[in-house]
């Protein structure tokens, strides 16, 4: 896994060091949010969850950056809140027309994640006591074992402001193989042109 | 080049990401009604007599049709007539606290109804509960529980319950007996028995 995000994260190098004669600024950090879809392939055929959430960019090199996602993602069949956080390197392959962005390959690992809430329950027992469960809340994040490939498309709108657009393939260690796709805006701290 | 050493460090990283937020809480209980034992409670813990057993029948706690029968030493028992009734029996609270306690051990004869059909079923399920402190699991209701089906018997036999789902031995503070009910027939006990 660490070679391919390696491979991929030195390509991105490669193409954005050819680019760079024409480079638009790229803030240093983004901070956005997307909508996604994602469509895991289980045995039983395939369900769409509609999820979204926060997006951080950090613009580390010459376009190289690397992202963190945390989408919230539903509908599920138990309760709680699922989630899926996303942890991946972007690295830019072509350049839009005048300079600023365009597509990007992404590799990287994600991992599901959950919330639950259990209110205090009491039962009562034949003898006359109760057994009184306080209630708790439990957040769970699995390791990140879930590897994530993909395509990006950004879009400078603003000075502020870019769009984005992704698809990825993710597989692995979540038990599925699934494919989400996913729309954003964000904003730069810096000038996007 | 050296720039892209943070993000896969990143990536690194979190090979040993995987965290899990505050367990379950501890479950606590809130006592039930007491019963206090007339009688001093040492080892071994049988109750055979008419008082022991009274103690087992006369309380708050105890559920059901039940009555002590016999003279006054050994040879008292507790006679359930009904038992296709719900039924409880609660032993005295235990002061010092039991420990080493394995199960409960009962003698009893059991007469089923006469005119119950021949394919009725005419044992009784019988089970031990015994309050436990320290083996609150997050389960059910947090009691070890020791079962038995008590077969019809004109004679006197005596049965162990078999522990359910905790490991033995266990410390106990108070034990009680109960069924939910079945078919119709009396139940006599002759005696109760702590396993240790």
């Amino acid at each position: 896994m660490t070679r391919t995000i390696v491979a991929l994260a030195t390509a991105g190098v490669l193409v954005a060091h050819d680019a760079s004669a024409q480079e638009a600024p790229i803030p240093r950090v983004e901070v956005g949010g997307v909508v996604s879809a994602i469509v895991p392939f289980v045995s039983d055929g395939a369900n769409v969850m509609i999820g979204g959430g926060p997006k951080l960019t950090v613009n580390i090199w010459r376009g190289i950056g690397i992202e963190v996602e945390a989408d919230v993602v539903g509908p599920t069949e138990s309760s709680g809140i699922y989630g899926l956080y996303l942890v991946q390197v972007k690295a830019p392959i072509t350049r839009s027309g005048n300079g600023a962005r365009g597509f990007s390959v992404t590799a990287g690992v994600a991992g599901a994640a959950s919330y639950h809430r259990f209110d205090e329950s009491r039962t009562p027992r034949p003898d006359g006591s109760v057994l009184v469960q306080p209630g708790y809340r439990r957040f769970r994040a699995d390791s990140p074992n879930t590897l994530v490939f993909g395509i990006a498309r950004d879009y400078v709108v603003d000075r502020l402001v870019s769009s984005t657009w992704g698809v990825q393939v993710l597989g692995g260690g979540i038990g599925i193989i699934g494919v989400r796709a996913y729309v954003g805006l964000t904003l730069g701290a810096g000038s996007y042109r | 080049m050296n720039a892209a050493v943070p993000a896969l460090l990143a990536a690194a990283m979190l090979g040993v990401l995987g965290c899990e937020g505050p367990t379950r809480p501890e479950p606590i209980v809130i006592p039930g009604p007491s019963v206090p034992s007339p009688l001093p409670t040492a080892a071994p813990y049988v109750w055979d007599t008419r008082v022991e057993l009274a103690i087992w029948v006369n309380n708050v706690v105890a559920r059901g049709e039940a009555s002590i029968e016999g003279g006054d030493g050994a040879d008292a028992y507790i006679r359930l007539p009904r038992v296709d009734q719900e039924w409880q029996l609660r032993g005295p609270d235990l002061s010092p606290i039991a420990t080493g306690v394995r199960t409960l051990r009962i003698r009893y004869r059991l007469f089923p109804e006469p005119a119950l059909s021949p394919t009725a079923v005419r044992k009784v399920a019988a089970t031990a509960l015994f309050e436990s402190p320290g083996t609150l699991r997050p389960w059910y209701t947090g009691q070890p529980a020791a079962h038995a089906d008590l077969e019809p018997s004109a004679e006197w036999v005596e049965r162990s319950f078999t522990p359910g789902q905790y490991a033995p031995p266990i410390d106990v503070s108070y034990c009680y007996l109960r069924s939910n009910g079945g078919n119709r027939g009396v139940l006599e006990i002759d005696w109760l028995e702590l396993v240790q």
